[in-house]
């Protein structure tokens, strides 16, 4: 049997396995105090979940299999089962593909990180900077982790490693492998950072209204977020700079590089100052969102205008950008099958039966408790959306039911689900690029990314939660 | 100045002009009876209408940009925005195209179309049967007419007419035009046939539905389509036959180049069959959709999910159909815009006053004479679905107003928006494909196309008109 065959019988066998356990819990006495579609309903969005898990098919393949079991069991009729697809957060992140798209095609993305090696790329923690400040720059208009820390960054870093020599094997210790491990760590936090800086997170963001009916706009969620990510990129870069240290501390090299790539580049091109011009007016009119009171889909939409009006993107760039109609099928189809399950009443029955059984604790024992079994059960996961869709509406619901205050489980529960990437070399779309880039074996990316867990979660836990305090969301 | 900047100055003095059009009607005196919102609407409207005619920017970014306008002034707030997103009938088209995909890339598409020849092909009538027949089985789904006579049956016409030495200029008229002619308008009649056959169709429906409520399912639409749309059909190759007679008569050689392709194409694969299965699972459970009551939505997703289990396309395949994204975007905004013009009333402000217009001509004068204004309206159009959206709510609410059944108008606007495309070399997405082949030129293609329309327009208006009387349209 060659490996083709192998990997077509193991997908047939983990797709027999979603199967069985969707039909198993069809088919398990419905509880007490459950509506029988609700039941039926959890049965096809369990076995979606371990899809997602298993993937004997594409996510958005798996999740359209299951928004049509939906509707051929008729558990849902079509007008609702299609629901999801007119949801507005589902369209930011359509919007946000969109807008990302023209990072990449104008260059700007790629000029910005320039800019900033050639200022600060002097000395390798001036380096490693400058290339965690290109992330955060781009990050709110980059809902793609894997295009932001795959397709702009990585080809630089990859560059500049090889700039000073240090190639995967003997050399990669010069400055390639901790260049590689910061920026990848760096990454994950930025996807914390912004609702619109991974692809998840709107998700998180629907799920947070569906199950706790706790509204979380663009603004309250980077608001929230500034402070323990600005202090988490500083510390864990220098961190690691300390226990993992690069051989090379200077790097002349790297900002005349960064000198000549930009010459090269020639001046700024007519696109690339209308893409600026585009990024800034969203990030603006995101920002002041609490004042305007323009929906950030809106917002994002308004930027894709102007970017077709422009010239800056055409309109077959739209149509072939792959990852936003992905986002569009898979992200619709799971919203809708979540809030149908909450309106079926669902939520609210898993939360009093499953909080009940944890009376007794107080509600932050309860939420750190819940946080770490969310957080280290990444190790399980190979995609942040799948971990999300899984566990955070159940953990949500349960947290709210013992009384922890319901922003405040939302918020770390949905920071917690970027960060918690960093522990392994296959959590989120970046991880694999970087690993493979071959700089550094699986027990040391495994080590540092624990310790580098371990120093998150103290950042967003010892000065989150009071900053969070600060803000009157607890 | 060169020809690209020429293009440019062309494409924003178009873009002026359909922004002037809007700004004008928006700022123009607000007829009684008609709210301030839906006039604002309707300027936003008729600017986007204006844009798909005059395309400054591809169809989909002037939708876009006509919802996105909606939004900034405020009309609409982003839940209804989004509504036609969800529409179920935008997801059938979505789902069509998916499986069009199925035919294109197994091949299946190309193997019908010579098996027919193999079968057929041995005199020039044969051959056009064999040709046309090829197109009308692939016609329920594929509704991108453009895929089917364009991507499919173009390549297999073309190398048949260089099998008989048939080229563009001299030898034109040996076979190369006439099967070039026969191709051409049999896919602007088997475009009439089926609700999924083309883009505008579904379109036609949400819009007869908005306007003028008239349902109309899958099944039914092929129902009334059947008998004049048949015999249309059949007609079509036999009066080309006649009136623009190929030189060669005979034709042995293309069962023979068809029987080589097909052993080239080697036995049926695993693909293929399942391409095949799906298409009947899909066709009987549209054709038999009144009794078995399953949304023809979903039955074109039972199929999708089959494919993609049976590995028949790839989740890459799906996100790479850009024709579905395309499609989604300009139907889901469309839909949208007319769904509110219509939930404003403006629609029925508008039929109520029009109706006034064709007062006392007695509805059957009033129907004919604009069907004939819509039809020949069509030279003036370069896209079917600009022409649709421009001009079919309107026309059928004034048919309506002036007293003709709501069915009958509903459909003979239809299928007259089918006929109309093979009046011009540009009115249809396969029109400039078969034209520029290059053999016939402009005078010949339009007078024939002239002479065709007559043709249809006689069979609809007379056993067309006798069926529906039949069916109870009227």
């Amino acid at each position: 049997m060659n490996g083709k065959e192998r990997n077509i019988g193991g997908r047939i066998l983990r797709g027999i396995i979603v199967i069985v356990v969707g039909l198993i819990i069809w088919y398990l006495p419905v509880p007490v105090g459950v509506k029988k579609e609700a039941w039926q309903l959890l049965a096809i969005f369990v076995a979606t979940i371990v899809g997602l898990i298993l993937t004997p098919l594409p996510m958005g393949a798996v999740v359209i299999i299951g928004v049509v079991m939906t509707t051929i069991t008729g558990v849902l009729q079509i007008g609702p089962a299609l629901s999801g697809f007119a949801n507005n957060t589902v369209w930011l992140i359509v919007a946000a593909f969109l807008v990302a798209r023209g990072f990449i095609s104008t260059g700007l993305g790629r000029r910005i990180a320039y800019i900033f090696i050639r200022a600060f790329g002097r000395k390798t923690l001036g380096l490693a900077y400058s290339i965690v400040a290109s992330e955060l720059v781009l990050a709110p208009a980059t809902p793609s982790n894997t295009a932001r820390a795959g397709g702009i960054i990585y080809p630089i870093v990859r560059a500049l490693s090889s700039t000073f020599g240090s190639e995967p094997g003997e050399t990669a210790r010069k400055i390639g492998a901790f260049l590689m491990l910061m920026e990848y760590q760096a990454t994950v936090i930025t996807s914390a950072m912004f609702m619109t800086s991974m692809a998840s997170n709107p998700l998180i963001a629907e799920l947070a209204k569906k199950t706790a009916n706790i509204p979380i706009s663009w603004g309250m969620w980077a608001l929230a977020a500034i402070v323990p990510g600005i202090l988490s990129l500083i510390i864990v870069t220098y961190l690691l700079y300390k226990i993992y240290p690069p051989e090379i501390k200077e790097t002349p090299e790297a900002a005349e590089m960064a000198h000549r790539e930009l010459e090269k580049m020639g001046p700024m091109q007519r696109t690339e100052k209308t893409m600026l011009f585009v990024f800034i007016l969203i990030l603006v009119l995101w920002v002041t969102g609490e004042w305007n009171k323009i929906d950030a889909t809106v917002v994002a939409f308004i930027g894709v205008s102007v970017m077709l009006i422009t010239g800056v993107i055409g309109w077959n760039d739209v149509l072939g950008e792959k990852g936003a109609w992905d986002a569009l099928i898979w992200f619709g189809g799971l919203v809708m099958m979540a809030s149908q399950l909450n309106s079926l009443g669902f939520m609210r029955w898993l939360a009093t039966t499953v909080g009940s059984s944890l009376a007794g604790w107080t509600w932050l024992s309860a939420l750190i408790a819940l946080m770490l079994v969310y957080f280290y059960s990444h190790y399980g996961f190979a995609s942040t959306t799948a971990h999300v869709t899984a566990m955070f509406s159940a953990f949500l619901a349960v947290a709210v039911a013992v009384k922890v205050p319901p922003y405040l489980a939302a918020l770390t529960l949905g920071f917690f689900s970027a960060l918690n990437a960093g522990i392994t070399h296959y959590g989120t779309g970046p991880a694999p690029i970087y690993f493979n880039a071959g700089y550094m074996d699986q027990k040391t990316w495994w080590k540092y990314g624990l310790i580098v867990s371990f120093v998150n979660i103290a950042i967003w836990m010892g000065v989150g939660f009071p900053w969070w305090k600060v803000l009157g969301l607890w | 100045m060169n020809g690209k900047e020429h293009n440019l100055r062309g494409r924003i003095i178009r873009g002026i002009l359909v922004i002037l059009v809007g700004v004008i009607i928006w700022f123009l005196p607000i007829p009684a009876g008609v709210k301030k919102e839906a006039w604002h609407l309707l300027a936003i409207f008729v600017a986007t209408i204006f844009g798909l005619i005059l395309s400054p920017l591809p169809m989909g970014a002037v939708v876009i940009i006509g919802v996105v306008m909606t939004l900034v002034t405020d009309i609409l707030k982003i839940g209804p925005a989004l509504s036609g997103f969800a529409n179920s009938t935008v997801w059938l088209i979505v789902a069509a195209f998916l499986v069009a995909r199925g035919f294109i890339i197994t091949g299946l598409g190309t193997r019908i179309a010579y098996m027919f020849i193999r079968a057929f092909g041995r005199k020039t009538l044969g051959l056009a049967y064999a040709i046309a027949a090829s197109d009308l089985v692939l016609s329920p789904a594929t509704p991108s007419n453009t895929a089917r006579a364009g991507g499919i049956i173009y390549p297999v016409v073309r190398s048949l007419c260089s099998t008989f030495g048939s080229e563009p200029g001299e030898t034109a008229r040996k076979i190369g035009a006439y099967l070039m002619m026969v191709e051409f308008q049999t896919t602007v009649i088997t475009s009439i046939l089926f609700m999924t056959a083309m883009a505008p169709n579904p379109l036609m429906v949400e819009l007869a539905q908005k306007t003028a409520n008239v349902t109309l399912s899958w099944g039914r639409w092929a129902l009334i389509a059947s008998v004049p749309g048949f015999l249309a059909f059949f007609i079509l190759p036999y009066f080309l036959y006649k009136i623009f007679p190929p030189e060669i008569k005979e034709t042995p050689q293309a069962p023979e180049m068809a029987h080589r392709e097909l052993q080239k194409m080697g036995p049926w694969k695993r693909n293929e069959k399942g391409m095949l299965i799906v298409f009947l699972l899909i066709l009987v459970l549209w054709a038999t959709s009144e009794w078995n009551k399953i949304d023809a939505t979903i039955v074109a997703f039972i199929g999708i999910g089959v494919m993609l289990i049976s590995r028949v396309i790839t989740w890459e395949d799906i996100l790479a159909e850009k024709g579905a994204w395309d499609a989604l975007i300009w139907f889901g905004g469309l839909v949208t815009m007319a769904g509110q013009l219509n939930t404003l009333g403006f629609i029925k402000w508008f039929a109520t006053s029009m109706g006034g217009v064709v007062a006392g001509w007695g509805w059957l004068p009033a129907l004919i004479v604009l069907l004939l204004v819509y039809v020949y309206a069509h030279y003036g159009f370069a896209s079917t679905t600009a022409h649709v959206t421009a001009m079919f709510p309107p026309f059928l609410a004034v048919i309506v107003g002036a007293g003709a059944p709501p069915y009958l108008a509903a459909m003979s606007l239809a299928f007259f928006s089918g006929i109309m495309n093979g009046i011009t070399h540009y009115g249809t997405g396969p029109a400039p494909i078969y034209f520029n082949a290059g053999y016939i030129d402009q005078k010949t293609w339009w007078i024939l196309g002239l002479i065709i329309s007559f043709v249809n327009i006689a069979i609809f208006l007379t056993v067309g008109f006798a069926w529906w009387k039949y069916l109870g349209l009227w």
